[in-house]
């Protein structure tokens, strides 16, 4: 099972780390994925790997205000961004 | 690569709907088995028996259809949907009004139902079009998928379009000739709409929620052109008796396929849902085999549409709705506080209760085989308590999380 945890580039200060959870059994990706977004410190971003687009993480995140771009992959699966914003109060508590 | 925007992102519980309704059909599909007894079983031409099939194929199998697509082509193929929640509330009204009417008019042989169904339903699949086909059309990549998805939804609206006309020629507006027409009518609904979608779906979500291999693009592909070409040649012909076999083969094919890819697959997750999908494709293997060799098709349909199709659908509800409402939970709560897991809404030994129960349905077939009214209640009571348990066990998920809400508030 594939779990990699690496870090890709700094953004805001913070590296960028980048999640692949596209070999792991559904429910896991997302709550992994939301795991991941919910350890961010503010200015701090996320990428993971998915393997299908996660509309309800977006949806959730979308309801945070928090910015997140996706990509569709060619293959199949979706690179999603996920960023906590310099503003995020409970972030910074 | 395609970019997607945050905003365009689907409402989570918007396919809810649609899956919680699925039950509440099961439990009236059996209270009319109850009611009518053997006469919904002895001929497919009886208004009991008309009323209880589409139960089944509309008030099961279409509330789940209609929310799988909804919950699936955003995620599965980046498609955006039109309209939202708001569009999605009323298409479940319409739709459910549109089958309700149905049924009562189909068992009654109430002319008002049968015609105001017959514009209902039509526009209740023009909105699920209109809602997914423009973001279908404009998406990139994934095209076997989202080939898969259009000749479902084609199929939809040639079944909704036939349906329409049948159920006028039923209420006696119409003249049609309707045992020819009902086999096509038939044929684009189980095999072009239900099982194209399903097998359109199992190709990605077998190797996701069982651990599976994928089915090569190349044979899916032939599959599914192969079923249109059938579904074509069908409504061309016209020629009862073959019908049956043309649309056994395709459904013969998908039932095989699903279970050489658990027998062979590298990682099988073991657990309910793996058990419940082999025990579906057996079922739809049998059905599809005693098609083409049971006079009138009723015993096919009674394991395929009564037992084997919805069995499918119920273990992947199983496995989606506690999902949403774990991210109903994580919305309501936001960051900070530790959430019981998805396997926590909904244990993995209430899934496996729900399908010890499912041998109960072999009294369908049962009472198919051998018809007598007191086979024919057993079957409708055992519909009940499968369908009430599936139900219970469903909002299980929604019971636990407001569980844990109302203890998180204690404790503060």
């Amino acid at each position: 099972m594939q779990n990699n945890l690496s870090t890709v580039c700094g953004v805001a200060d913070a590296p960028l780390l980048e999640l692949d959870l596209r070999d792991l059994p559904s429910p896991e990706p997302m709550m992994r994925a939301l795991a991941a977004a919910d350890a961010l410190r503010p200015g701090q971003a996320v990428q993971v790997l998915t393997p299908l687009l996660p509309t309800p993480l977006l949806d959730l995140l979308q309801a945070r205000g928090w910015p997140a771009t996706a990509t569709l992959l060619a293959g199949g699966g979706a690179r999603v961004l996920i960023r906590c914003p310099l503003g995020d109060d409970e972030a910074a508590a | 690569m395609t970019k997607l925007r945050l905003d365009r992102a689907p409402a989570a519980p918007l396919p809810l709907r649609f899956l919680l309704t699925v039950p509440l059909w099961g439990v009236l599909a059996g209270v009319l088995l109850i009611v009518d007894g053997d006469v919904a079983l002895r001929t497919r031409w009886s208004p009991a028996t008309l009323a209880l099939v589409h139960a089944f194929t509309l008030g099961v199998l279409g509330n789940a259809m209609f929310g799988s697509i909804l919950q699936f082509l955003p995620a599965a193929a980046g498609v955006t949907l039109r309209g939202g929640e708001r569009s999605g509330r009323w298409l479940h009204g319409l739709f459910n009004v549109g089958v309700l009417l149905l049924v009562a008019g189909m068992h009654q042989r109430w002319p008002f139902g049968l015609m105001t169904a017959a514009m209902v339903l039509p526009a209740a699949f023009v909105m699920l079009a209109l809602m997914v086909v423009p973001g279908l059309l404009a998406a990139a990549g994934q095209r076997l998928l989202r080939a898969g998805f259009g000749v479902a939804l084609a199929s939809a609206l040639v079944t909704a379009a036939l349906g329409a006309v049948l159920a006028l020629g039923l209420a006696g507006r119409l003249a049609v000739p309707l045992m020819v027409w009902t086999d096509v009518h038939a044929s684009w609904g189980v095999l072009g709409w239900i099982v194209v979608l399903l097998a359109t779906v199992a190709r990605v979500v077998m190797p996701m929620f069982q651990g599976t291999g994928s089915v090569p693009e190349a044979a899916q592909a032939t599959w599914l052109a192969g079923v249109v070409a059938m579904l074509v040649a069908v409504a061309g012909l016209r020629a009862g008796s073959a019908v049956a076999g043309v649309v056994a083969a395709p459904v013969l094919i998908f039932a095989g396929a699903g279970l050489w890819l658990q027998w062979r697959a590298p990682r099988l997750r073991r657990g309910p849902l793996v058990d419940s999908w082999r025990a579906g494709l057996i079922a739809l293997a049998c059905a599809a085999l005693a098609l083409p060799i049971a006079p009138g098709g009723m015993l096919a349909a009674s394991v395929g549409l009564g037992l084997a199709l919805p069995l499918l659908v119920t273990a992947m509800m199983l496995e989606i709705v506690p999902f949403i409402g774990w991210i109903a939970l994580h919305r309501h709560c936001g960051r900070g506080i530790q959430l019981p897991g998805v396997q926590r809404l909904l244990p993995e030994a209430d899934k496996r209760r729900v399908l010890l129960a499912q041998p109960l349905l072999l009294s369908l077939p049962a009472a198919m085989a051998w018809p007598s009214a007191s086979l024919a209640r057993v079957a409708g009571v055992a519909l009940v308590l499968v369908w009430s348990l599936t139900g219970w066990t469903l909002l299980g998920a929604g019971r636990r999380a407001r569980h844990f809400l109302r203890s998180l508030e204690k404790s503060r």
